[in-house]
């Protein structure tokens, strides 16, 4: 199946001139890293764009390591043109940011990790797509950039609803900055697909503070059932200064099931969607847990 | 912004020349920027290895090739985008008088039954066979979950990449790097 007729393309090797085109360009233009969910949009004419604007060849988005933005503040920086193969696969985030890993080696298959990008992926905001729970769950700030300047958004803030975000026309999102994990905290993610692969039908992403077993903070979000993920406040709250244990968890996992607005559609109803819920929560959290026990973050 | 005008004049007609290098040629041709990579491979340049199955999402994995050394749906991606790289397809792979190990492998624990999905199949084990000399059946079914079989239950498709495995395992390091290194 063909796409749209495009009449122009721009491959541009530097960030300077991406944004030079999109401050002429930017409201008919569209961006392309790893195109695996804008070609299948413009295959179904869902997406109609005279120009494509290729960023594949800009060094400065693909920038991807840890480092210290001021002393004592060190982050890890993921560059927008970051495959999702690195997040499933770098030694860096195995190591210290588990719950990226967790996330990036569900989407789509190894044709699909080989070729999309982490940007790619929070720009087109599916809601049922996998990066966006982990960015919200680390309080990530990502960084927007045009040719007027710079603007930094928390995660919270970025995804406005349905494949909607802050970023404007001729704007692009450059990185992600995730500040690094602090001691005796765990994180994870899980989620359940009809299909091996595919989007979630439900996706939970939990990270945890414990002191000596009590919680100390957490921040739980849910996937896959609203136009963004929807934060879990009762059920962090429920589990502030408890003392961990099986029972609690369970109880938690309850309350998230009962605080999330479930919707039914074709993939599943919401009694079940509910039933999903509780399982996945207990299991997100307990994987949390575990991993903050073993500062495995 | 006079560069831009001028890039923008050479290409405002909606096609731009592009070069690649397929199965070790070099070719340029001008092509449609909304030209699909599978499309360019198959229509500007005969090699209808690649097949295009589902056509929309690239679910099938039937047009999978080596993209820069990495295993890709050329459906998912637009020829104009593959300017100046290095591409392997089936037909790259080996001669019917001297299969590819991986080729071997299919032929000799029969891991087809129609063979649409064939191509795809092999381009995804060389991707897996490159990085992991000897990987379970685990990874393989991981390795290409990616790639649909309508016909057969996966089993012998399995059979074929252990096959090629071993046989790729019992090669010297420099015969095994010439069939494993594009």
């Amino acid at each position: 199946m063909y796409p749209a007729p495009i009449s122009d393309y721009f491959a541009p090797s530097t960030l300077e001139e991406c944004l030079d085109l999109l401050y002429h360009y930017g409201s008919q233009a569209k961006i392309i890293a790893g195109g695996q969910s804008l070609l299948p949009l413009l295959k179904l004419r869902m997406v109609d764009t005279p120009i494509i604007i290729d960023i594949n060849r800009i060094i400065e988005l693909q920038e991807f390591g840890e480092k210290f933005l001021e002393p004592g503040k060190r982050i890890l920086r993921i560059g927008a043109l970051t495959r999702h193969k690195t997040l499933a696969s770098h030694p860096l985030v195995l190591s210290k940011y588990p719950i990226i890993s967790d996330a990036a080696k569900y989407i789509g298959d190894v044709q699909i990790r080989n070729r999309g990008t982490i940007g790619g992926s929070l720009v087109h905001a599916d809601p049922a797509a996998d990066l966006p729970v982990p960015i919200l769950v680390l309080d990530s700030t990502l960084r927007v950039i045009s040719k007027d300047g710079e603007r930094d958004f928390s995660a919270e803030d970025f995804f406005l609803g349905l494949m909607m975000t802050v970023v404007e026309e001729n704007e692009i999102l450059a990185y992600v900055d995730i500040p690094s994990p602090q001691k005796g905290t765990g994180a994870a993610y899980s989620k359940h697909s009809v299909v091996f692969g595919d989007f979630s039908v439900i996706s939970v992403g939990a990270r945890v503070t414990l002191l000596e077993d009590i919680c100390q903070s957490s921040r739980i979000y849910v996937g896959g059932v609203n136009p963004r993920p929807q934060r879990a406040v009762n059920t962090e709250e429920f589990l502030q200064g408890k003392t961990i244990t099986s029972e609690i968890l369970q109880k938690a996992a309850d309350v998230m099931a009962e605080e999330i607005e479930v919707e039914s559609d074709m993939r599943a109803s919401n009694t079940y969607r509910k039933i999903l819920l509780k399982h996945y929560g207990f299991n997100v959290l307990s994987k949390a847990i575990q991993r903050a026990k073993e500062d495995q973050f | 912004m006079n560069q831009l005008k001028e890039l923008q004049k050479s290409s405002a007609d909606g096609t731009k020349t592009i070069q690649v290098r397929v199965n070790g040629q070099i070719v340029e041709r001008e092509v449609h920027i909304r030209m699909l990579l599978v499309d360019f491979l198959r229509e500007e340049l005969g090699l209808t290895g690649t097949h295009v199955g589902c056509s929309v999402e690239g679910r099938c994995g039937a047009c999978t090739i080596l993209l820069n050394g990495e295993n890709v749906k050329s459906c998912l991606t637009l020829a104009v985008q593959a300017d100046g790289a290095n591409i392997l397809t089936v037909e790259g792979l080996g001669t019917p008088d001297n299969l590819h190990p991986i080729q071997e492998g299919f032929w000799e624990k029969h891991g087809l039954q129609c063979g649409f999905c064939t191509p795809g199949m092999m381009m995804s084990a060389y991707n897996l066979l490159k990085v992991n000399p000897h990987p379970s059946s685990d990874e393989i079914r991981e390795a290409i979950v990616g790639n649909l079989c309508r016909c057969t239950g996966y089993e012998h498709i399995i059979e074929a990449v252990q096959y090629a495995a071993e046989r790729l395992s019992s090669m010297s390091k420099e015969e095994r790097e010439k069939l494993l290194t594009y």
